[in-house]
């Protein structure tokens, strides 16, 4: 499913070069849930970035689906974020001016995927993280475990190959912290979603497939 | 996608509505300029029924008014001018073009009474003022001896007084006086106040020195053959001094008088079209500005939309979308309002240009929009989602 080839990512600002990533050799297979940990500022959100085509690598290979995405032009990568990847992030990063199903809908809209079909994914994605009852309610009318199921909705609502979350549970206490990992792991395992997940909970990190390890921009085993 | 971007700007209507109201006070605005503009472009587009150039005119300051003396004496000066330096041919006029005065009257057929505006001419006036007849003739030795006062009318009171079409040798009166008028000829509108006046219906009646007038012309138009100098004023003058010694006169010309009457009209015109660019201007640059931050404040917003599947250009498409929906309800509010003004207040103004002033103000207003969000919308779609989207 995900393929890295000798991944670097350097960031360079007038004075200083900064080296997030560098050799990156790593493979994940289709329906694997995979948490990626290390220190603050070890490279994992860059990680994260580059497999989802947020950003691109400064260096290496990066084949998604036995396809090479690190070139692409940024429309492209746009529709294939749309179609094959759903984002969680710590900070939930709803809108807050729309309500819950006009949030969720959001990545089908840029599909062009017509109004009825769109009804049903929305209510089948809230069904799945259990909040079809509040769809009318805006995000601040929510707490922190909703709106972040809110946000999973909306990742999954497109029925993506990889999901990739990062810190889902970071802003999250631990109670629901832990109902947003049994959705996750739900996820994986009815549709075999793969999953990368960010995050400095070893406790989250032990209920996934296998634990990466970032240092200082390198793996380690 | 549209329904979409609705949603967000009713959501964010507190924000959204001040937009709103500036564009429609902007559109009325806007609309009352344009209206305005278009009132007097259409009406200098109408021909002025006569030619004002190289022509001079005489007004003249008499002791006593309208004697019959008086008024041969007046004949025989315009004969006496003719052939002078570099007069062509000199007509009597009782009212003189692109001056205040008008004499209106009302002249009534089969019942019918139009008000229109008077004067009276001479045989030559045709020649002189190169007026073009529609239909029939103009006045001449054939109607000497009638009590008749043969009329040259314009077309606009013909279709007012005549709508079968047929006004040549009917005879048309005035309830305020005995005159009995004859319709000789039909010309097009004569424009006595100038190509930015309204028209009017307009009736030429024969200068007679033989009979009786309501009103005695005083004034003479000179036609020059183009070789006349300012300085011919001076000898001009000696000259009338020497034919009237009695009489005060009054000698200038056709270009001076048109160019001082269109100035009461003109100069508003362009002081409310600069007021207008300024208006626009700080308007743009308003809303630059509320731009500007409203896209800065959605940072996070625009990273999130691009990491879901946004394109750069659905981003630009966003921004401009959302910008013409609030200024398209603007003016549609504006709409509404400017509607009111013509049935509070029936302006002189014919509905072609209504409808230009609406379309053109909407027009001008969504390009301003277009313009002024297009830079917003660029830096948006730069918006860079990997940065947008840390976490902190
Ligand atoms: N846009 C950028 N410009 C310059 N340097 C950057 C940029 N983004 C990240 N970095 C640097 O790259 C390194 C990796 O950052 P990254 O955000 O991936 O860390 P992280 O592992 O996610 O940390 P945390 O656990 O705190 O989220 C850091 O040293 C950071 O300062
Ligand atoms: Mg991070």
């Amino acid at each position: 499913m995900i393929e890295l080839n000798d991944i670097e990512k350097a960031y360079r600002t007038e004075r200083i070069e900064t080296i997030a990533l560098q050799s990156i050799q790593l493979k994940i297979h289709k329906g694997q849930f995979v948490s990626i940990m290390g220190p603050s500022g070890c490279g994992k959100s860059t990680l994260l970035n580059i497999l989802g085509l947020l950003d691109k690598p400064s260096k290496g290979n990066y084949l998604l689906d036995g396809q090479a995405v690190n070139q692409l032009p940024s429309k492209k990568s746009a529709q294939t974020r749309n179609q094959k990847i759903g984002f969680i992030f710590q900070s939930f990063h709803l809108i807050p001016d729309l309500n819950v199903m006009d949030n969720v809908e959001i990545p089908l809209l840029y599909r062009g995927v017509g109004r009825q079909e769109r009804m049903r994914l929305v209510a089948e994605a809230l069904d799945r993280v259990q909040l079809s009852a509040r769809v009318h309610h805006y995000p601040n009318q929510l707490s922190g475990g909703q709106q972040q199921r809110v946000a999973i909705a909306r990742a999954i609502v497109g029925k993506p190959e990889l999901l990739l979350a990062d810190e889902p549970t970071g802003n999250l206490d631990s109670h629901m912290g832990n109902e947003v990992m049994d959705i996750l792991k739900e996820l994986n395992r009815d549709h075999q979603t793969t999953i990368v997940m960010v995050t400095h909970d070893e406790h989250q990190a032990k209920k996934t497939d296998a634990i990466l390890r970032l240092f200082d921009g390198r793996l380690v085993a | 996608m549209i329904k979409h971007y609705l949603k967000l700007i009713w959501n964010r209507k507190r924000t959204s509505k001040w937009i709103v109201a500036e564009f429609a006070l902007s559109f009325l605005a806007v609309c009352g300029a344009m209206t305005a503009f278009f009132h007097f472009y259409q009406l200098y587009q109408i021909p002025l029924g006569f030619e004002y150039r190289d022509k001079w005119q005489i007004r003249f300051q008499m002791p006593s008014q309208g004697s019959e003396a008086q008024i041969k004496e007046l004949f025989r000066i315009r004969d006496d001018l003719e052939g002078f330096g570099p007069i062509q041919s000199v007509s009597v006029m009782q009212m003189l073009p692109f001056m205040n005065s008008t004499w209106s009257s009302t002249t009534t057929y089969n019942g019918k009474d139009v008000n229109a505006v008077h004067n009276f001419m001479d045989d030559k006036a045709q020649a002189i003022l190169g007026i073009q007849l529609l239909e029939g003739r103009w006045f001449g030795p054939q109607d000497d001896g009638s009590d008749e006062y043969p009329v040259v009318i314009d077309s606009l009171l013909k279709e007012q007084l005549f709508p079968d079409g047929n006004a040549l040798g009917q005879l048309i009166s005035d309830p305020d006086d005995s005159m009995l008028k004859r319709v000789v000829g039909v010309m097009p509108r004569f424009r006595q106040h100038g190509e930015l006046a309204v028209c009017r219906p307009y009736v030429i009646v024969r200068a007679d020195p033989n009979k009786e007038a309501p009103l005695p012309s005083r004034n003479l138009v000179l036609k020059m053959d183009g070789s006349q100098t300012p300085e011919f004023e001076a000898t001009l003058a000696k000259k009338l001094e020497a034919m009237a010694p009695s009489w005060n006169f009054n000698i200038s010309n056709w270009i001076d008088q048109r160019e001082n009457h269109l100035k009461p009209t003109l100069i508003p015109l362009y002081i409310m079209g600069i007021i207008i660019s300024f208006m626009l201007l700080m308007v743009g640059l308003g809303l630059l500005g509320v731009l500007w931050q409203n896209v800065l404040q959605r940072v996070q917003e625009i990273g999130l939309r691009q990491a879901i599947g946004a394109s750069k250009v659905d981003v630009l498409k966003q921004i401009a979308w959302e910008m013409v929906i609030k200024t398209g309800l603007g003016i549609a509010i504006g709409m509404v309002l400017a509607l009111q003004v013509p049935l509070l207040a029936p302006l002189p103004v014919i509905r072609t240009v209504w409808v230009a002033a609406f379309v053109g103000s909407a027009l001008v207003l969504v390009l301003l929009t277009l313009l002024c969000s297009s830079y917003p919308a660029f830096l948006a779609s730069r918006i860079e989602p990997a940065l947008a989207l840390k976490d902190e």
